[in-house]
């Protein structure tokens, strides 16, 4: 038996293609070095919500789709992203406890790994890396985490029953 | 039991689900290490690509709608003057490929001569942008023709004005092109005045190229044009590529900060065109 199994898929699976959209939006120049760190926010989110059913073999997956659809060297974010997920079944319980300042802080963490594995592969792939720059996405998420938790944990309470 | 047999892969105890991590971080780190030094995965990457291709297709629509219909809001009077004004560069354009013709045809006599191999006309086809990646750290567009083109690895793409980049990764439908912009990009080009050849290197920025190994004594000045020199054959020889824009010869160092700029319209395109090389015949040459 499979109860609400499809429409969870279908929940997690629009959400996911909806955060690689906006990884590859057209973004004027300087928003560019801005753009949040989606697809790594959405798969955190789900991993903390649905720890049973949304878990690092996902994370993997969407990882390696992103790679392609950013033309990196394949198994880079599948990396990254199995780290994310990784961490945040880690912490699920207690973050779930906390405040979201503090969920906040342990989502910068998480990302600060992210960014720094994918800077490190980079430069062993040998592309040229402006470090700062790099950096300033993971402020951003973390900034915006709170209304992408937010948006996400309403569409889970409306369309996957607990 | 809570779940089916076939989501056990992804529904482990917790030390499964320790041992599952290790394997994927594994599997991620074996993947890398295949594409970073063989062409293995090509196909893999190719399928995965098939798989992006709706969130490729999702981001390009509106904004190919919105073109859509501006131009059928047009007005009539725009669209006539604008019709005008192709027809009179139509003209002069084919007068250009009339003298071109005549400058072919008597550089094919002169090569004959030299008994040297003429240079096989290249075939372009038009194909339309799905998205662009301009991060600092990569100059990547998506084009929206793949393998059912027959689109291959390390083809050159063009614009109207020069050289735009190569094709480094082929899906079934769509096709991702690093720019000469990109900071792994580096094109063997040619300065268009002199002949003297060298390379020029993506800096990341979509306006500025780098010449890094010229000497400070080199003949070269702001305004040169900078052609591809074919070396390497991925590029069309003799097409334009840049034009130097600054040139600061370093004292106490071998080689001068040389900049330009390129020619082609980088990030402000909805059109490229592939170049396809009709390959010399190796085996029949001596």
């Amino acid at each position: 038996m499979k109860p609400r199994w499809p429409g969870s898929v279908l929940t997690i699976a629009i959400s996911v293609v909806v955060a690689l959209v906006l990884t590859i939006i057209p973004l004027p120049g300087w928003g560019e070095a801005l753009r949040p760190a989606w697809v790594a926010l959405v798969v955190f989110y789900w991993v903390l919500a649905l720890p049973e059913r949304f878990n690092v073999g996902w994370a993997w997956l969407i990882g390696l789709l992103m790679d392609a659809l950013t033309g990196n060297l394949l198994g880079a974010h599948a990396l990254a992203l199995v780290l994310v997920a990784m961490l945040a079944s880690r912490w699920h319980l207690k973050m779930r406890m906390h405040p979201l300042w503090q969920q906040s802080l342990g989502v910068g963490l998480a990302l600060l790994l992210y960014t720094v594995l994918l800077f490190w592969i980079g430069g062993i792939a040998g592309h040229m890396n402006r470090p700062l720059v790099r950096f300033l996405p993971v402020a951003i998420s973390v900034l915006i985490w709170p209304w992408v938790y937010a948006v996400l944990r309403r569409v889970r309470q409306r369309y996957i029953p607990a | 039991m809570k779940f089916t047999r076939e989501h056990h892969l992804f529904h482990a105890t917790s030390r499964g689900r320790a041992l599952r991590t290790a394997l994927l971080i594994l599997a991620a780190i074996a993947l890398m290490a295949l594409d970073n030094h063989y062409l293995a995965l090509r196909h893999v990457r190719s399928a995965l690509l098939a798989v992006v291709y709706p969130v490729q297709w999702l981001v390009n629509e509106p904004g190919a709608l919105g073109r859509t219909m501006a131009s059928d809001l047009a007005s009539h009077h725009a669209l006539l003057k604008r019709n005008a004004e192709l027809e009179r560069k139509l003209i002069r354009a084919r007068v250009d490929v009339a003298r071109m013709d005549a400058l072919k045809e008597e550089n094919r006599r002169l090569r004959l001569l030299l008994n040297a191999v003429g240079r096989m006309p290249g075939r372009v086809v038009a194909t339309s942008i799905l998205t662009v990646d301009m991060s600092p750290f990569q100059s990547l567009i998506t084009v929206n023709a793949g393998k059912n083109y027959g689109v291959h690895l390390g083809q050159p793409v063009i614009d109207a004005d020069g050289v735009i980049g190569q094709i480094t990764h082929i899906g079934p439908l769509q096709s991702q092109i690093m720019l000469i912009t990109d900071p792994a990009s580096a094109i063997p080009v040619e300065i268009g005045r002199t002949g003297l050849a060298t390379l020029a290197l993506g800096t990341g920025q979509l306006n500025v190229l780098s010449l890094p190994y010229l000497p400070n004594s080199t003949d070269i000045k702001p305004g040169d044009r900078l052609v591809a020199s074919g070396f390497g054959g991925r590029y069309p020889r003799g097409y334009p590529v840049a034009v130097v824009t600054a040139v600061e010869p370093q004292a106490g160092e071998p080689f001068a900060h040389v900049s330009a700029r390129p020619l082609a319209r980088l990030g402000r395109e909805h059109e490229v065109l592939l170049y396809f090389t009709a390959k010399p015949d190796m085996e029949n040459t001596p």
